[in-house]
């Protein structure tokens, strides 16, 4: 991309010429303040050690209890999926399929995504097919909320903490790494479609 | 670093440039009335988001409407040795406040009540502020734009808690939860008001704050 090009704001649609930023930084928007993520390109590398790092902590995530909980000598325990099947079973079918929507499809389809998108760029894979697994991953990641299942279940804890003795189970640590990793590492979708722009 | 504005200040859309919603690439447009794609994502290029206005205020409203049902039904009945009690959004903070539980009760206030209900006052004054050509504090807006965009999905930990709990407590009269029709309505609201914002053209306050025809 050339040093200086003109671009239009994402937000408020200025038309502005945007100067090459120094590494690390962005340019801004000169009416709105927005950043306009134009010069960097992502780290393909980190990319796919964040979405390869989160496969695996979804599959923690969704095998081993998020909470158990024990009362009269039985015990209890449940994973994210016995959340949607309990859901199903009470004949909450639309609360069943939301919450499997967004705290295991979402998140597994976004992280498998991101992987594809880093892979086809790196090995210089056929562009359209590069350009539908972005597609996916920039569409997807809103619909993802690992982070705000992490509090569900912390407020489920504490409801539960007068009835029974509560324990946390793996799965919630493993929300709470996935949530810390996303927030260290989630990058502008911006830097991907200038790689995708380079497959040319 | 700050940017450099075009000489007269010009939103892309009056000089020709549409700014993809999907990628932001920045692309010249023959003609505004014609299908023209983006050649970096291939999404449909437009100046603007087609009938951004009448497809927020839709939304908005579905989600207005299911606020009542979603305050008014139990979210979730919790039963205790025989005795069911069934639980509203509000009533379900009132007793984490009575056992105690300051900063849990907070936490759930502001994600069930104040996030929702801001979000929804925050995008009617958004649309208001666009049909009214209001020139007042834009950049305040846009921000009050963004923000909300960003906190809406924090309303689903009610959601995810009733989950958990139904899926973890069922010992028949012992202790048991089950969940509520409200809690259903107000997932509704949620995934509505999200994509409310989503349809939302923030570029809208900026043509309006303009008086340049859309």
């Amino acid at each position: 991309m050339a040093a200086s090009a003109v671009e239009t704001c994402p937000e408020c649609d200025l038309l502005q010429r945007v100067p090459a930023a120094p590494a690390g930084t962005d340019a801004r928007c000169a009416r709105c303040g927005v950043a306009l993520h134009v010069s960097p390109r992502s780290d393909l590398g980190r990319d796919a050690a964040w979405a390869l790092t989160t496969l695996v902590l979804l599959v923690i995530a969704n095998a081993f209890p998020i909470l158990e909980f024990e009362l009269n000598g039985r015990r209890e325990a449940a994973t994210v999926v016995d959340g949607v099947i309990a859901f199903w079973l009470e004949q909450r079918y639309e609360l069943a399929l939301v919450v499997l929507a967004v705290a295991v499809v979402a998140p597994a389809m976004h992280a498998a995504s991101v992987l594809a998108r880093s892979w086809l760029i790196a090995r210089r894979g056929r562009r359209a097919t590069a350009r539908n697994w972005t597609l996916w991953s920039v569409r997807l990641a809103p619909w993802g909320m690992t982070e705000v299942y992490l509090l569900g279940a912390l407020v489920a804890f504490v409801k539960l903490d007068d009835l029974a003795s509560v324990v946390v189970g793996p799965a919630l640590y493993a929300f709470a790494a996935m949530s810390i990793l996303t927030a260290w590492t989630s990058t502008h979708a911006a830097g991907v479609w200038a790689r995708l722009r380079d497959l040319e | 670093m700050q940017s450099t504005p075009a000489p007269a200040a010009t939103s892309g859309a009056a000089a020709g440039y549409a700014s993809c919603r999907t990628c932001h690439a920045t692309v010249g447009v023959r003609d505004a009335r014609a299908r023209q794609y983006c050649p970096v994502c291939h999404g449909r290029l437009a100046l603007r988001v087609p009938l951004s206005l009448q497809r927020t205020w839709a939304l908005l409203l579905t989600a207005v409407i299911c606020y009542v049902p979603a305050n008014l039904y139990p979210i979730m009945t919790v039963t205790r040795l025989g005795r069911g009690q069934p639980d509203t959004i509000v009533s379900g903070i009132v007793h984490l406040v009575h056992d105690g539980q300051w900063p849990i009760a907070l936490l759930v206030f502001f994600a069930s009540i104040v996030v929702p209900v801001a979000k929804i006052a925050a995008l009617v004054l958004l649309l208001v502020s666009v049909q009214g050509r209001w020139r007042w504090r834009v950049a305040e807006r846009a921000r009050l734009y963004r923000f909300i965009d960003v906190i809406g999905r924090w309303s689903m930990i009610d959601i995810f808690m009733i989950s958990i709990l139904v899926a973890l407590v069922h010992l028949g009269a012992v202790a048991n939860v089950s969940p509520g029709l409200g809690a259903a309505f107000f997932s509704a609201v949620v995934l509505t008001t999200m994509l409310a914002a989503t349809t939302f053209d923030p570029r809208l306050l900026w043509d309006a704050a303009d008086d340049r025809p859309r």
